[in-house]
């Protein structure tokens, strides 16, 4: 139950992050504008904020005085699925970013001259990048899996409705249930050593 | 020839960061001419068909392009195309990427095959439009590139050395290739290193140098 919990929670929160991430990060791949090395530059250090800063401040605007109290997804999968997409999304855009600048710029100029509008541009090269924006993908969800700041301070670990592995490890391992804890480790291990060979498909078929 | 400018220059130089890239006083073209842009790397050629055709800025000075300025200039995407020395093309067969530059264009359906149909049998890639278009060689995606181009409606064509990478059988069907398009009366720009390919085709050199200066069009 705990590990179907956390990986339907995992796969909301990537697929909520993708939709905007990936657009957003070809967007920023073919625009020009005055100042993009420093949105380039603050986009990467929000990939290194650390998972309790994201759940403060998720829990400030979901909390019952927040400005989103009124939606009560606070001690909820709502709001797991919320600061873990928060979470993600930053990574999203900045790996398919990343990713879509070791094409080859002559797709960019191709779409270009051949009169290919913003939009079309975006979704062109996001196809001819797929398979970076798959790797993309695939991180955001192993760094959703395995997080355990968001869902505890989110989710507040409540059985059979927010728990999920991490939550279940921290809480047993306090606990001295050092069984159950490896146990579910390994499971963890196991989805992570997995998105890591997805992850490395992908990429060698760009190769 | 008539003698309506397809492209109007003037006053022209654009830099990378700081260095300069281009410098052209004056540079009129008309349509249905074939121009050829000569000069040693680096000189600026490229530079110059990338921002005749909008690929490049800012800039200073002003290019015109069918009496408008680049900037939202309704005819520049849909008549011109800019191909690269080694032209890429998108993931699909090589009729998707005809068709999908003409979806661009927003063609009509039935006018699109049409003009898809005599485009491939105008440049002999019947053969090639269900073939991967990521399997052909360097002269089939050459010939497919510019096809694509003309299929998708563009009379202006700017080319990047369009034979410097060819064998010698792909360098003669892209000779007979751009002699037929300049006898539909196509406008063609094109860099080159090929005094004989420049020679065969161009109407005019426009010569490039090292310090980035154009000089003023030189007869043949």
């Amino acid at each position: 139950m705990t590990i179907m919990t956390s990986l339907g929670f995992s796969l909301w929160s990537t697929t909520f992050s993708v939709i905007p991430g990936v657009p957003l990060g070809a967007a920023l791949f073919l625009a020009r504008f005055k100042g993009k090395r420093g949105v380039v530059a603050i986009l990467n250090a929000t990939m290194a904020v650390p998972t309790v800063v994201v759940g403060l401040f998720v829990y400030s605007f979901i909390s019952r005085s927040g400005p989103l109290g009124f939606l009560n997804i606070m001690f909820a999968p709502g709001g797991v699925i919320l600061g873990q997409t928060m979470l993600a999304f930053p990574l999203v855009m900045a790996m398919s970013y990343t990713g879509l600048q070791k094409l080859d710029h002559r797709y960019a100029e191709t779409l270009l001259t051949l009169g290919a509008g913003p939009w079309h541009r975006v979704m062109a090269v996001i196809r001819e990048g797929r398979y970076v924006i798959v790797q993309a993908v695939l991180a955001a969800f192993g760094r959703v899996t395995g997080e355990v700041g968001v869902s505890m301070m989110l989710g507040g670990n409540i059985r059979w409705y927010t728990r999920t592995m991490t939550t279940t490890i921290a809480l047993d391992a306090s606990k001295g249930e050092f069984e159950r804890a490896v146990s579910l480790g390994v499971v963890l291990l196991t989805v992570a050593l997995a998105i890591n060979f997805m992850s490395h498909l992908a990429v060698r078929n760009v190769r | 020839m008539s003698d309506s400018p397809v492209f109007e220059v003037s006053r022209l130089s654009f830099r990378y960061e700081h260095a300069l890239a281009v410098s052209c006083e004056a540079l009129r073209v008309s349509a249905g001419e074939v121009v050829a842009f000569v000069g040693p790397n680096g000189s600026g050629k490229t530079t110059m068909l990338k921002l005749l055709n909008g690929i490049l800025g800012p800039y200073q000075g002003t290019i015109a392009f069918m009496g408008l300025p680049l900037k939202r200039n309704p005819h520049l995407r849909r008549r011109s195309v800019y191909l690269h020395q080694h032209p890429v093309l998108f993931t699909g067969t090589v009729r998707d990427n005809l068709e999908y530059a003409q979806r661009l264009k927003h063609m009509r359906r039935d006018e699109a095959t049409i003009r898809l149909e005599r485009t491939a049998e105008r440049f002999g890639i019947e053969a090639l439009l269900e073939r991967d278009a990521g399997a052909l060689s360097g002269g089939e995606t050459q010939r497919v590139a510019i096809a694509r181009a003309v299929a998708a409606g563009a009379d202006v064509l700017l080319l990047d050395e369009p034979t410097s990478s060819l064998d010698a059988e792909s360098d003669a069907a892209m000779r007979t290739l751009l002699l037929d398009l300049k006898r539909d009366g196509a406008t063609i720009l094109f860099s080159a290193h090929d005094p004989e390919l420049v020679h065969l085709i161009a109407d005019r050199i426009i010569y490039f140098t090292p310090s980035k200066e154009i000089h003023h069009d030189s007869p043949r």
